[in-house]
Formats: structure tokens, C-alpha cells, sequence
């Protein structure tokens, strides 16, 4: 009798496939009404495969393990891109684009020989002593950087650094002979500093300082004056409140008033965001929206903020605001829905 | 279902093999119960689709009346469906249905979480032929050439793939199959 049951079902499933065809011919369409009415079993089991392939949480599914798998082309449908291994894959494709002009900056400044360096040194020094009022203008570069939600940009500074603006971001840089600084007011970034032997970069953000040469990091400001920098390449150093850090490449600190965590081992030479990813690592919910809200035209909030401590783990795509939600919802046990301009989260 | 009784005669009189309308609306009922919505409701769509489909078989003949029967009730169902979500939006979902409709679990995030949970213990050529049909909607001739495959063998994998799913749902607890079974 089961095993019945069972044909019944392979059957069924055969004719899912057949009947959801663009044309059926007039042989097959028989045959399919001959089936259905030989039995009633069939016409009850017909109608549940018809919903289980009609179901659009099936879509969302396939859309979800198609989109991962285009993301990691080599291996076509064979693995999620979810481990960590699969991200290093991922991340390695893209490692050629990016990283090379910074090095070949600092190449040509230490190319130049000692004696010309120190005579054009000096010379620039008498100058800008003599001509500093007139030149100030023409010597400081200001500029304020913004993007919207949903829209990222990538700025060449005056001095060769790149900076990739994620969603509603907005920085002020200025740049001197002496002096690199940038200022987030709020957002994230990607920073790809040009290397310089004298001349520090510095970003503030918040109440805290990072101090570089050359490396490649990222910053991102969240609720409640929390922050958190992740380093890519060389070293940064982090002063926050009297206190210093020495993040070498590969770590990374969040930092929200008092409490202080440090991140080992990240993998990849640029930050998750830049390819629509978000890894996150026991990650408070509420930091998950945060990123997505800089994306999502329609922003997310939570039915109870209590839910934004839920924690999560694991590699998400932040690019496509639905589907991302239906993941997080399968996690943790939620529901969104839409209401108005906005997205819910519910318990 | 006297309507019904004057369509017979109308099919017939055009031509085309005599539809036995009755068992089709059994038919339709059964499959609609199958989907478990309530029986007032059921009956209320097979209703309407069997006199859609009367006026669809006054002008042309109909391959297949049971796949017409169907697709027409899956529209309705998806109609009411979003109906229903209208007129009680705000509510709390548990509080207006206690035994939701098969459609509704398999359209579920618990049924989202089982449908990903399978489609990764898929063979990855399965899921991709899967994905290629049901989502990108290409035929399975073009399915079979882009990926060397027969006719025959593309139509295997899709149906696995559905027993895979209906399994993996059945293992969930959201078993379509389990006709029987009590709901929550």
C-alpha cells in the first residue's frame, strides 16, 4: 500500500513536468485526463505537487542557490558559496582588480634619487613658507562625498588613495601637502590608501582616529556611536578615547562605548559589502538591518526592538533585500511584511 | 448544474466530445480538498471554474479538461488567496485560520528553510536542471541541449527533483502527503 502510494507520487510528479510544458499535445493531454480519472488518489496527489511546484517559497529558494551559484562561476551548481573556503575563492577572483596602483605610487616616489628628493623638499618648504597665504587655497583640497541609499561611489582623492562610498554615506576628505584626513559623518567605506613614506592619512570617525601609510581598509559607522574597522592590507592604527590599537591585516575591532571586540582571521583583500555579501559572525540583528537599510528602498524596522539582539551567523547577500529577509526570517523565527514604505520585522 | 446540463448539449452539438461535466466538478473538489481548503470554499471554485471552462469550450476545444480544470482553480485559489490577505491584513495570521491551506504552508518560511535545506543535498546537476525549468522557465529541449542531456533524462531530473522536495517535506512535518495527519 505504500509503496503504492509511492508510484502514485513518481507520477504524479511525471505529469507535474509534462502539464507545466508551453504546449502539450492532444496524445499527452489524453493520456493525463485518463490518468486523472482513473483514480482519485491521483487527482489528490496531482494537487499537492501542483502546489509544491506552484509554491513561491520554491522560487525564492531556487533564486536563492542560483544567484550563489553564479557567484562562484568555476564551479557551477557544485557548492554553495558559504564556507569560508568558497569565500576565499570568491575573493580571489577579484583580488587582480584591485591594490595595484597603490604600490605603484610608492614605487615611483622612492625611485627618485635622495639628493633631488631633499632639494625639491627644501624648495617646496621655503615656497609654501613664503607663499602660504596665496597658495592655501590652491594647495588644500577639500571635498564632501555622499551617497544615497541604495547608490555606491568610488572617489580618487587628490593623492591617488581610492575610497568606496557603501549606501548613505557621507565623508569630508582634505588633502594637503602635509596632511591626509578624512571624516565619515556617517556610513561605510572602503579605503584603498595610497602609500606614503611622510605623509599619514587619517580618518575620523566618531570620537576615534585611524592612523595609516598604505593599506586597504574598511570603516563602518553604526547606531549609537558604534564603529567597526576591518584591515585588508598593511596596518592601521585605531586611538580611540586615549586608548591605541595595531590592527595587523586579516583582523579587525568593533567598537560601541565601553565594550571593545577584536575580529582574527578575515579572509580576502576587500570588505564583504563591495560584492553584496554580509558575513556576519554572531552578529546582532540590529547591525544586519543597519547594512541593509543603506541598500533597501524600503527601509526595515523592527516590530520590537528586542529583536535586534538576536544573533546571526553566516554568509548573507545583502543585495536582494527579500530574499535576505526570508533567510533571516528562517533563522531566527520572524515574519516581514510590508507596510506602507516600510518593511516589518515581526516575531 | 443545470447550466451544466445545456453545455452538454452545446459541446456536443459543436462537435466536440461530450464533457462530462459533473465528474470534472467532482474532480475539481477532490483536488481542491486536496489542498486542503475548506469544503464551502472548494465548492465555490469549482464552481466557477467549471463555467469558466464552459464558456472557454463553446469556442475551442479543449486538449485537456482536467489541466484547464486545474490551472483555472490554481488561478482562483491564488485570487482568494490574496483576497483573503486583504481583508484581514492586520490581524494576527494564527487568529484568523488555525488549519492554513496547503498553499499557505508551502508558501511558508518554515517551507523556505526545507525547499533551500534540499535543494542543497541536491545533485547539483538536478538542481540546476531544477532551477533552469521551474524558475527561468526554458523548455526542456533547450534545458537537454544546453546541458547534454536527452529529453528523457531532463524529464527524469525534474521529476526526482519534485520527490526530493515532497520528501524533504514529508521529513519537515510539512507533508504534503500526510493527508491524514492533524495540523499543528
Amino acid at each position: 500500500m505504500v509503496l503504492r502510494q509511492a508510484d502514485i507520487e513518481q507520477h504524479a510528479a511525471y505529469w507535474i513536468e509534462r502539464m507545466h510544458g508551453p504546449a502539450v499535445d492532444s496524445e499527452t493531454a489524453a493520456r493525463f485526463d485518463q490518468w486523472i480519472g482513473a483514480d482519485p488518489r491521483h487527482i489528490e496527489s496531482f494537487s499537492r505537487l501542483s502546489a509544491l511546484w506552484n509554491a513561491g517559497a520554491l522560487s525564492r529558494a531556487l533564486a536563492t542557490c542560483c544567484a550563489r551559484n553564479d557567484n562562484n562561476p568555476s564551479e557551477a551548481g557544485a557548492v554553495f558559496p558559504r564556507t569560508r573556503k568558497d569565500l576565499r575563492a570568491a575573493l580571489t577572483a577579484l583580488r587582480r582588480t584591485s591594490a595595484g596602483r597603490p604600490r605603484v605610487l610608492a614605487r615611483r616616489v622612492s625611485r627618485a634619487p635622495a639628493a633631488t628628493m631633499t632639494a625639491a623638499g627644501i624648495a617646496a618648504v621655503v615656497a609654501l613658507i613664503f607663499c602660504f597665504p596665496l597658495l592655501r587655497g590652491a594647495l588644500v583640497q577639500e571635498a564632501v562625498y555622499s551617497t544615497r541609499t541604495g547608490q555606491e561611489r568610488i572617489v580618487t582623492l587628490p593623492d591617488g588613495s581610492s575610497v568606496h562610498l557603501g549606501g548613505a554615506t557621507r565623508l569630508f576628505a582634505r588633502i594637503t601637502p602635509w596632511s591626509r584626513s578624512v571624516s565619515m559623518k556617517q556610513g561605510m567605506a572602503f579605503f584603498d590608501i595610497a602609500h606614503e613614506r611622510l605623509r599619514s592619512f587619517e580618518v575620523h570617525a566618531n570620537a576615534s582616529q585611524i592612523r595609516v601609510l598604505g593599506t586597504a581598509f574598511d570603516v563602518e559607522l553604526l547606531a549609537r556611536n558604534a564603529q567597526q574597522v576591518r584591515v585588508y592590507r598593511g596596518l592601521v592604527q585605531v586611538e580611540d578615547g586615549g586608548n591605541s590599537w595595531h590592527l595587523p591585516r586579516g583582523s579587525g575591532l568593533f567598537l560601541s562605548g565601553t565594550l571593545l571586540q577584536r575580529r582574527d582571521g578575515l579572509e580576502g583583500d576587500r570588505p564583504d559589502w563591495l560584492d553584496g555579501w554580509y558575513d556576519a559572525h554572531d552578529t546582532p540583528l540590529s547591525s544586519i538591518l543597519e547594512r541593509l537599510n543603506r541598500i533597501s528602498p524600503q527601509q526595515v524596522v523592527l516590530a520590537q526592538p528586542g529583536l535586534g539582539e538576536l544573533r546571526l551567523s553566516g554568509r548573507l547577500r545583502v543585495s536582494d533585500p527579500h530574499e535576505l529577509l526570508d533567510i533571516i526570517c528562517a533563522a531566527e523565527g520572524l515574519r516581514w511584511q510590508r507596510n506602507g514604505s516600510r518593511i516589518v520585522l515581526s516575531r | 448544474m443545470e447550466r451544466c446540463c445545456d453545455v452538454i448539449g452545446g459541446g456536443a452539438a459543436a462537435g466536440h466530445p461530450v464533457v462530462d461535466w459533473q465528474g470534472t466538478h467532482a474532480a475539481l473538489v477532490r483536488y481542491l480538498l486536496a489542498r486542503r481548503v475548506t469544503k464551502d470554499l472548494a465548492e465555490d471554485i469549482a464552481q466557477e471554474t467549471i463555467a469558466r471552462l464552459v464558456v472557454i469550450s463553446r469556442s475551442q476545444a479543449i486538449a485537456s479538461v482536467f489541466a484547464l480544470a486545474f490551472r483555472i482553480a490554481n488561478n482562483l485559489l491564488v485570487d482568494q488567496a490574496r483576497l483573503h490577505s486583504r481583508s484581514t491584513a492586520g490581524l494576527d495570521e494564527d487568529m484568523v485560520c488555525d488549519a492554513p491551506s496547503l498553499d499557505r504552508v508551502l508558501d511558508s518560511q518554515k517551507a523556505f528553510e526545507v525547499f533551500q535545506r534540499c535543494l542543497n543535498r541536491m545533485p547539483p546537476l538536478r538542481r540546476e536542471v531544477l532551477v533552469r525549468r521551474r524558475l527561468q522557465h526554458q523548455s526542456c529541449r533547450s534545458i537537454g541541449e544546453e546541458l547534454s542531456l536527452s529529453d528523457k533524462a531532463v524529464e527524469k531530473h525534474i521529476s526526482r527533483a519534485l520527490d526530493d522536495l515532497r520528501r524533504g517535506m514529508t521529513r519537515a512535518g510539512l507533508d504534503p502527503a500526510g493527508w491524514n495527519q492533524q495540523w499543528y
